[in-house]
């Protein structure tokens, strides 16, 4: 090899790593991602705090034996029920559904954590078993302090992951 | 039970998975480590009426989040995220399993 053979060589080993460097996508800030995520806790949230509320006016109702309370229990049941929360577990799956679209849509390093994230997410809630779908399936109303625990899940993972992306956000991604 | 004395415990659970990532998680999961003492607090409050059925459903659900909390931290390797999911859970069932030998729950 000649001395320009060796000259290219050597530029080449020195300039690897920085062609390297370039190729792996750095995590960005998204804005839709941002967007999304808080979609889907106000979803959630909005709906845990109704049927909290109907889960109390539901136990203070019991206790009344009049005719209107009696009318107002079963109206009140009917609103906690399963079956009337079908289009909330609906939205939330499609809320969700977007989610995980717009995460993959820009594989980074990030995407594997966020995925796994989303699908620990996605399972508290949609699950067939062991999740807020199921109990509500299976018990029809869920108590009030059953729904707080639930609410706290939601709120902590919704917020792991507002707080992952709004780090990109700050250009101080979290490691 | 000291509930407080709890929440070290599960804090020091996760540290010891976790180990030199904790500084970059430990803020951020408070909530989840809250919501794992609040969980356990439920358990105790109704551990008389509380059937195997809802513990078991608790019990995933709290592992599902904390584990979801710390994945989302690139610091924090997929089964590390599990195994101080699990580690948490298991402070909260020591404790109670010492303050309530008698506790009719596989916990």
């Amino acid at each position: 090899m000649g001395q320009g053979g060796r000259l290219t060589w050597r530029w080449m080993a020195l300039c690897l790593p920085a062609v390297l460097a370039a190729c792996i996508t750095v995590p960005q800030y998204d804005d839709q991602t941002d967007k999304l995520i808080t979609q889907v806790q106000t979803d959630a949230d909005t709906k845990i705090i109704s049927l909290i509320a109907l889960d109390d006016e539901i136990q203070d109702l019991s206790k009344q034996t009049d005719a209107a309370s009696q009318k107002d229990l079963s109206d009140a049941k009917t609103k906690a029920s399963y079956r009337s929360a079908s289009a909330f577990y609906q939205k939330i799956d499609v809320d969700l559904i977007t989610l995980k679209t717009r995460i993959d849509a820009e594989p980074t390093a990030a995407t594997p954590h966020l995925d796994s994230a989303w699908q620990q997410l996605h399972d508290n809630l949609l699950a067939p078993a062991d999740s807020m779908k199921a109990i509500h399936k299976r018990d029809d109303i869920i108590p009030a302090s059953e729904l707080r625990t639930m609410q706290q899940l939601v709120d902590a993972q919704a917020g792991a992951l507002l707080t992952r992306e709004l780090s990109l956000k700050n250009a101080k991604p979290a490691q | 039970m000291n509930w407080d004395t709890v929440l070290t415990a599960v804090e020091s659970a996760v540290k010891g998975v976790v180990g030199g990532a904790w500084g970059s998680v430990s803020a951020g999961a408070s909530a989840q480590f809250a919501a794992i003492i609040a969980a356990g607090k439920q358990i105790e409050a109704n551990q008389a009426t509380m059937s195997q059925a809802d513990y078991d459903s608790l019990k995933v659900m709290q592992q599902r989040a904390l584990d979801g909390v710390l994945q989302a931290y690139s610091a924090i390797s997929i089964d590390v995220a599990q195994e101080a999911a699990a580690a948490a859970w298991g402070a909260i069932t020591g404790a109670l399993k010492t303050a309530y030998p008698a506790l009719g729950l596989v916990l």
